[in-house]
This record gives structure tokens, sequence and C-alpha cells, in this order.
């Protein structure tokens, strides 16, 4: 049957039926039952529902079993999967005769599946696999995973399927108006991992209308292996009078739903809202149009849950990002010993800022669970970043693991003929669909010549094709080995890149740190040597992103080209300046009072203090720096942020500035010009019950920086605590801070208070419920933000 | 009455054009520098890591409603005007609320004391996750509702907004057990951690 299907779909659009839903609930089902319940007390309004759709054209009717699986129907205390889902679809047999074809139907749980949920992966699998049994057992033509909005679940579906029969399987997911599903997966990830799963269709149905799932459609065509599906809603439903109603009319429906064929669209039905009457249009629309075939046989792409890399032949090099490895990493061997996760988190989020297109995946630690530990570090990589994992481990039983989880389309690293490790690794690598690195070893021996390697590679590569890996899914490492052990080497794997480039017609990959091995600036041998693979054809390096800018150094080329004998004008070169440090100092031509100035308007803290000490040096005077460069970029800093020319985080980042400068110039400061007693005392407190404090901190931050004496009590504080405070303090404004409506009533109590006592203090107030409105009421001055209380501060 | 449900494990993707518009950026008239921007778009990404996001929601039927109050069933009275306009053709009420977590919290209260500039993209970043995440869980249950020929309203409404008083928060705290987010409350009905918040929406049952 599933060659069957697929020649059908060689010569024409396969028409799917439209919605069963709301079709039962126009046919007398009530709201709120169980759909699969009420069609096994009603058998005969679904044989009408589904023969009204073979009657209209449909060449596939769905069973009505979306919600039988054994989470949706416990909430209805039913218990009989199995028999649920047969019964169900011995409905839709008999409803198709001998011409019509029957697709299993299966939906979503509702529940959220490991790693993005409570749900085991390993349970989700077993919940499907018990309604494709039933399903299976009624003889279903083939089997569709509908309405997915998440990779994973939709993952553990096929899986499902595909350990218990092989038979045609349809996924499609339901993306929104934005082309995303709820859990962020978009159209052509979701795409590359569940064709290199082995759905035999993949698309999208509901959420969107025939015209927003026509983009997806789209997106997805360029890197289908498979054919596309498409299933829209007719139209948005809108409540018209009580009544939910989908505005799409049958003609316009079918009529929009044409372009999904030319998209690329090969099976196309309808679902929420659709009725046989939209299919009927459909079918007429669709007549006389032959799909497209599929854009392509096989596909080299990789993917993550939210994101994907396609790798064409002329892409620059494609960094793997290296640093998630704890060889030499005490402290992250550390962690992973314990099960803490941290670095691996922080060091998946810098690579990905630095420029990493995917993350090479190692937990290799002596004494280590490394099948717990991957699985723990996949879980919290799906979650912590979009870019697509590379499982390395020279266990085949953690990249199992790995794969099986991972939510996405991994590569191997690495499968090589040592042990039964390439048939073993080469069958992972085909069930789960995950692309592979070929290592170049078949025995200890490694192959140092381009003649061995290239010997080494052609039949290592014929036998992962003959496992059913497609030269697509295969990359070449190519192998770099330490120049300082291996002269010439360099040369030999350059060569090696260009064979599997131009004859081969392989990718490739190298280890890039390996080639500097043992010798001073590495990074200046890696980042030459890179430049020199990349121009050779080189597909990917694995590698620090932070070392992968092109370097012109001609001592590193010529060790590289091997015309520098061991390394020797190389070492000498460069020894000195591993122990001194690397650039020389550039000149610097801007004045020391202009170099202050730029330092507060950018909110650069780091050389601030320097460049104070320097002027200083130079002859100037500290009160003159103070107040003709440094009060003035702040004041000229708080004028943009008024004009909204700069915002928050610039204002801060002055303020922090102008507090390291302050910290510089304040004790050259003569007591007689910006003398203590002359400077105001502000008392800065946030209101009895809120903890909100953030807004109070910095009008503390950029007070202090305008010369003013802040004594800040904290948040939560009390009224008669606030009100000691001023009597300790004397201070000459008070500022009162509230985030909440139930806590901003504190400081007409703390100003009531403070009068009561006779106290002279005055008050200003601020924060996101406060108004001046409010402020006026309880007789205080009211600031909208920091800037307004420094001015505020300095007229009260 | 439906148990409330949890989600931990959300990814949400803070939109950055909403973290910058609550940090007071205004397009085509805030101008950042290419270093600055570098900056702020790394501690950005260095707050995702950080989130830590547990939301719930509960369905609970309308029983009752007048000008001034809504009644549940069970016997919970929220009294509001605003809530009862919003409720106005709704026979279901959701009830929902959302944490980004304690890390995110203990961070900005660090980076503070170390570097504001970071603390308060921090904040922001926060802040913006948890609406995200109640736009998300209203997401989650439209889909949910679509194939039962109900809908959920687009608007919600918070404690503390209008004349819904923040002290509905309790009510709101008890009946979907906020404990189990690790979220507490204070006295003056504040949850903790501070980046957490809750929120109401309704359904409309539609007739076919």
């Amino acid at each position: 049957m599933k060659e069957k299907i697929a020649q059908l779909l060689r010569r024409k659009v396969l028409l799917l039926d439209g919605a069963t839903g709301t079709e039962l609930q126009h046919r007398g089902m009530p709201p709120g039952v169980c759909p699969e319940n009420w069609c096994l007390d009603h058998p005969d309004v679904l044989v009408r529902v589904h023969a009204d759709y073979f009657a209209a054209g449909a060449d596939i009717v769905y069973t009505c079993t979306f919600g039988a699986n054994r989470i949706k129907l416990s909430e209805y205390k039913i218990k009989d999967v199995f028999s649920v889902n047969k019964k169900l679809a011995e409905i839709a047999r008999r409803a198709a005769g001998k011409s019509g074809l029957v697709a299993g139907d299966i939906g979503p749980t509702g529940r959220f599946v490991e790693p993005f949920g409570d749900l085991a992966f390993e349970e989700a699998v077993e919940i499907f696999k018990e309604q494709v049994r039933g399903l299976l057992e009624a003889g279903v033509d083939l089997l569709v995973i509908e309405t997915m909005m998440d990779i994973q679940e939709a993952r553990a579906a096929l899986l499902a399927v595909k350990e218990l029969a092989d038979i045609f399987t349809i996924v499609t997911l339901t993306f929104d108006k934005g082309g995303r599903t709820l859990h962020g997966n978009e159209p052509v990830s979701s795409l590359i991992t569940l064709q290199s799963l082995g759905a035999d269709a993949v698309g999208c149905n509901c959420s969107t209308g025939p015209l927003d799932m026509l983009r997806c459609i789209q997106a997805m065509q360029p890197y289908a292996t498979v054919p596309l599906v498409a299933k829209p809603n007719a139209g948005i439903p809108r409540l018209i009078d009580g009544k939910t109603v989908f505005t799409m009319q049958p003609r316009i429906f079918a009529k929009i739903s044409r372009k999904l064929i030319c998209a690329g669209a090969h099976l196309l039905g309808g679902c929420c809202g659709t009725t046989p009457e939209h299919i009927r249009y459909l079918k007429a629309q669709v007549a006389r149009i032959r799909p497209e075939k599929s854009a392509r046989v096989s596909l080299c792409a990789l993917s993550s849950a939210r994101g994907h890399i396609v790798i064409g032949k002329k892409n620059k090099v494609i960094i793997v990002g290296e640093k998630i490895n704890p060889t030499g990493k005490k402290k992250m061997q550390a962690e992973l010993l314990k099960g803490k996760l941290t670095l691996v988190r922080q060091f998946a989020k810098t690579q990905e800022v630095q420029g990493a297109k995917l993350l090479d995946v190692n937990v290799g630690v002596p004494g280590i669970d490394e099948v717990k530990t991957m699985r723990m570090v996949i879980s919290s990589l799906a979650l912590t970043t979009d870019l697509p994992l590379v499982i390395d481990s020279a266990k085949i039983e953690t990249i199992g693991t790995a794969l099986r989880l991972y939510p996405g389309r991994a590569l191997i690293n690495s499968i090589s003929a040592e042990g039964d490790k390439l048939p073993k690794l080469a069958a992972l690598a085909k069930k789960y669909g995950a692309m592979c690195i070929l290592l170049p070893l078949a025995g200890k021996q490694i192959p140092h010549s381009f003649n061995q390697r290239r010997l080494l590679i052609r039949a290592l590569v014929a036998q992962l094709r003959k496992a059913g890996i497609p030269k697509d899914d295969i990359i070449v490492d190519v192998l770099a080995l330490a120049v300082s052990c291996y002269p010439g080497s360099a040369q030999e794997t350059l060569k090696t890149i260009a064979w599997c480039t131009r004859i081969l017609k392989c990718r490739t990959i190298i280890g890039l740190s390996n080639i500097s091995f043992g010798l001073p600036q590495r990074h200046r041998i890696n980042r030459v040597f890179l430049d020199m693979a990349g121009r050779k054809g080189l597909t990917f390096a694995i590698a620090d992103p932070e070392d992968t800018r092109p370097l012109r150094d001609t001592w590193a080329r010529n060790l590289l080209r091997n015309k520098d004998r061991g390394g020797i004008k190389y070492i000498e070169k460069y020894r000195q300046q591993d122990q001194s440090g690397d650039m020389p100092k550039k000149v610097d031509r801007v004045s020391p009072r202009e170099r202050i100035f730029t330092a507060i308007m950018e909110g650069e803290r780091d050389g601030i203090g320097d460049s104070i000490r320097n002027a200083i040096h130079l002859g100037a005077a500290p009160e003159v720096l103070m107040q003709e460069v440094m009060i003035p970029a702040l004041v000229k800093v708080g004028t943009l942020f008024e004009k909204k020319q700069y915002f928050l985080p610039q204002l801060i980042a002055s303020a922090q500035a102008m507090k390291e400068g302050f910290k510089v110039v304040e004790p050259f400061l003569q007591k007689s010009v910006t003398g203590q007693s002359q400077r105001k005392v502000i008392l800065l407190a946030t209101v009895e019950g809120d903890i909100h404090d953030i807004g109070k901190n910095i009008v503390a931050l950029m007070l202090k920086n305008h010369g003013f004496i802040v004594i800040d009590l904290g948040k939560d504080v009390s009224r008669a605590k606030i009100v000691t405070a001023i009597k300790k303090h004397n201070p000459d404004i008070v500022g009162l801070s509230a985030l909440m409506t139930t806590t901003m009533v504190h400081m007409g109590g703390v100003v009531k208070a403070a009068q009561k006592e006779g106290l002279q203090c005055k008050f200003m107030v601020g924060g996101a419920v406060v108004n001046s409105a409010y402020a006026n009421s309880i007789g205080a001055a009211y600031a909208k933000d920091a800037v307004e209380a420094v001015s505020l501060a300095k007229q009260l | 009455m439906i148990k409330p449900r949890y989600f931990r494990n959300i990814i949400i993707t803070p939109r950055h054009q909403e973290i910058y518009k609550r940090l007071g950026y205004r397009h085509g008239v805030t101008g950042i520098l290419r270093k600055q921007k570098y900056l702020i778009e790394r501690y950005i990404q260095e707050a995702g890591p950080l989130l830590a996001i547990c939301a719930g929601f509960q369905r609970l039927v309308i029983v009752k409603k007048n000008k001034t109050s809504i009644v549940l069933s069970g016997g919970v009275r929220f009294r509001s005007r605003l809530l009862v306009r919003l409720l106005r053709d709704c026979d279901e009420m959701v009830c929902m609320a959302a944490t980004a977590g304690k890390g995110i919290v203990e961070a900005i209260q660090k980076e503070q004391k170390k570097d504001f500039v970071r603390a308060v993209i921090f904040d922001a970043v926060a802040s913006v996750a948890v609406d995200a995440c109640l736009d998300w869980l209203q997401n989650y249950i439209a889909q949910g509702l679509q194939r039962q020929g109900k809908q959920l309203l687009g608007k919600r409404i918070s404690c503390g907004y209008s004349d819904f008083s923040l002290s509905n928060q309790k009510i709101i705290y008890r009946m979907l057990k906020l404990k189990r987010c690790g979220i507490t409350m204070t006295k003056q009905y504040m949850l903790i951690p501070e980046k957490s918040v809750t929120a109401i929406t309704g359904i409309i049952t539609a007739k076919i």
C-alpha cells in the first residue's frame, strides 16, 4: 500500500477530507462530549460524514480518532484505547468501500513531551503505539499524525508508528499566522526533522486559512524530499451573534487552495470549518493539475526544535562550537560530575553569540554516567539554544540515546571503521535520520598521506552508502594533525579537502585546533589554516568561534606550507609574545578631556579612571574636569534621554561611567569647591510592603552622580523607620517609591507622620502607579523617571 | 471544575523589540552605537538561561453575574465592573499565572551592585518573558478550545488594574495553588519571585 500511495502521488494531487469535528457538530453532536465516544454511539452519522467526503471527491478520509489516545480518552473515563481506535477505523473502512483510502488519525495528547514538558519521551511513544495498534488492526491504509504543536510530540508519534509498521505516514503540524507552532517550531526545521526521521509526507493543518498556510508551504518546498501536505481551515473562525462562523466560502477556499498546489503541496484537504462542499470545489480546482516533483532526493541540513541550517555547496566555512567538551576543563568536569549544567548553558549561549552555527556536545569525563549526562545536556540545550547539535561520543549507546531524545536532526561525531562501529552507528543514523561525520580510521594506524586517506575515505563512504546513508548526509573528517609533530600534514589535509570537494563531492570537516597543538600563539595558526582550508572548499570546522576570523601571518603560513621545517622561525617570532601579551598598543591622539567626555557619553566605565588620572597627571585641575567635562557630559546624556534619543541602558551605562570617574576625582577635589556642607542630602526608600526597588536604585545612582548625598534605606521600609531616619539624618529631601496601588497609599502615611512630628523636609515620590495628581494630594512633588528626579531634587 | 494545569520548560523567547520598547527605545528616535547594541544583545542572551518559566491555568464555570460581581462554581466571587464587562459574553473564566522564576530575580538583585546595565536588561527580559508566557498560555488554551466550538477572549486583565483590586490575587493564588510554581505571596498580595503575574480571561461557548 505504501508504494501504491507513493505511485498515486507521482500521478496526481491526492485529496484529503475536510473537517470531521465541526461537521459532526452540525449533524447533532453536542458541545463538550467525547467525539470518539459519541461516534461509537452514532456510527451512522460518522459513516455519512465519511461517505459525503468520498462523494465530494476525497481520495483519503481520516478516521475519527483525533483524540483517541490514552490521555485524552481518560478525561472521559474511557480505558479501552485499542478497541475505540479499531472500531472507529472500521467505520471509516465501511464508508471507504474498495476504492477509498483510510488514514488512521493520530492527534496530540495535550501534554508536553520531554524535554519541553513532563511527559517522558518513552511514555509518549508508548501512548501512541497503543493507538497505532488499534488503527493497524482495523486495516487502515496509511497513518496521519496531525495538528501537532510540538515537534517532540510529533517525533514520538512518528517513532511509535515506525517501530510498529512500515506504513505510509503523514505528519502535519499546526503553525500560527506568524509561521510558528505554539512551541516555536518553524516549518523548515520541522520538515528537516520529520522527513529525515522517516515521515512519508510532511505539512501543515489547522490554525489558519489557506492564504496563511501558503507561506508555510512555500517555505518548506525548496527543502522537501517528501510530498508536502496542506489542510487549512475555512479561514479564521469569528463569533457572530454567538455563533462560530468560518467565513471562507467553498468557492473562495478552493480557489486560494489551488495556490497551495502551485507552491508545492501534493496532498490537499480541509480542516476546521470545511465541509464536503469545500472538498467538492477543491476537487474541481485540482482535477487537471499534476503535482510538482519533490524539490530534491536528499538534503544536507541539520535542525534543532526551533532552528536549522541548510548546507549548500558553496557555503562559507561553518563553525561548530567546540567548547561544550570537558576535556582539559576542570570546572566543567566537576559540574558535569555533580549533574550541574550552568557552564554548558553558558558556553552554548556565548558560542551562539560569537557566531557558531552548530554546537559540538561531548560529556566524556572519567567515571561519569555518560548516557544519563548526555540526556540531561540534550534536554537542557534543547531549551537553551536554537543551534543544531553535534553528538560527540566514542560510545554507541550514548549516541543512540542522544539521537532518540534530540528534538531535531543531529550530526553524529563520528563514525569510523574501528571495531563494529560503522554498521551499528550507520543503523542509528538511518533510524533517527541523523547526518554523520566519517572519520577515516580503520585500525590504530592514522593515515598520514593524502593517498592513504583518499583510499580509506572512498572505501568507508561506499560502506556507508551501502548501509543506506545518502552522500549528502556524510561529512568527511579530513584529519587535521599537529604540524608540530607531523610537519607537512597541513598540506596533506588541504589536498584531502580539495579531493573530497571536487572529486568525491562530499562535504568536509576538521577539528581546527589540532593543527596548532604544542605551538605558541595557537590562534594565529588556527586562523591562517582555517582561511587556507576554506579556500580549498572546507565545509565545517570544529573550533572556538572566537578564533575564526581570517588572519594574514606570513610565519604561520610558511609553517603550514612546510616551508619552516620544525617551526623554528615561527616559534622564535612568537614565543616572546606569548609571554608578554599580543598586540602592540595603538597610539592615542584623542585629548584626555575628550576621552573622559566620550567615556561618559558612551557609558565606557573601564578606561575612564585611567583617562582621569592621565588628565590630572598632565595638569588638568580635578574640579575643572568635574565641572567642565564630567557634569556637562552627564547633563547631555540626561537631555538625550529626555528626548528619547538615549534609552535606559545608555543612561545607566553613562551613570556608571560617571560613578567610576567620580571615585577617581573625589579625593582630589578641594572641600571648598564641592564641600560636603553644600551638597543636598536625600533620603530614599521603597515604602512598606513593596519589594520592587530597581527604579529607586536607578534614581539613587543618578542623584549620587549629580553630587547629592544619598542615604538609601532600601525596600519594604516601614513608616516608623523612615521617620526615625529623617530625624537622624535631617535630609533636605525624602524620596519615596512604590510600584503597586496597595503600597502606594503608604507614601501618604509617611508624609503625614513626618508632618505630625514637625519634620521640615520636602518629599518627592515616583513609581509605576504614581502620578502627579496623587503626589499633589499627599503634599509631595512627582518625578516620572530618574532624570526628572535629578532636576526636581535640584529645584526643591 | 477542571483542575489547574501547570507548564514548565516552556520555551519563551521574549521578543527583542518588546524588550527594547520596555527599556524606552523609540524606533527612529533612539540611537545606539554598535558596541552598545552588541552589549545589550549579549545581556539579553545571558538572561535567557536564567529564566525558569512556570505557568499554570484553570478553567472555572461562571454561575452568576451582575453589574459589579461574578460568582464562580464553588462560590468564589470577584467584584469588579471591569471584569464583568470583560466577561460579558462568557460562561467560563480562565485564571492564569506565570513566573520568570527565582534565578533571574536573584541575578537582577546581584547585578544591581555589579553592573546596573545588566540588571535593567535582565529586569526587562524577565518582565517581557512573563507577559509572553501569558500570551503563550492564551494561545495554547485557544487552540484546544477551537475544536470544542469554544473561543477564548484575546484580552485579559490583571489584579490591581482599574477596579479589579490587587487583593483578588489572594483568591487566584489559592485556586491555582501557585506554590507549585514556586510562587509565594506577601501580606500586601505581592507575588514572590517579583517577576510573577496573574491574569483573568474568559471563554465563550459558541453555537454552531
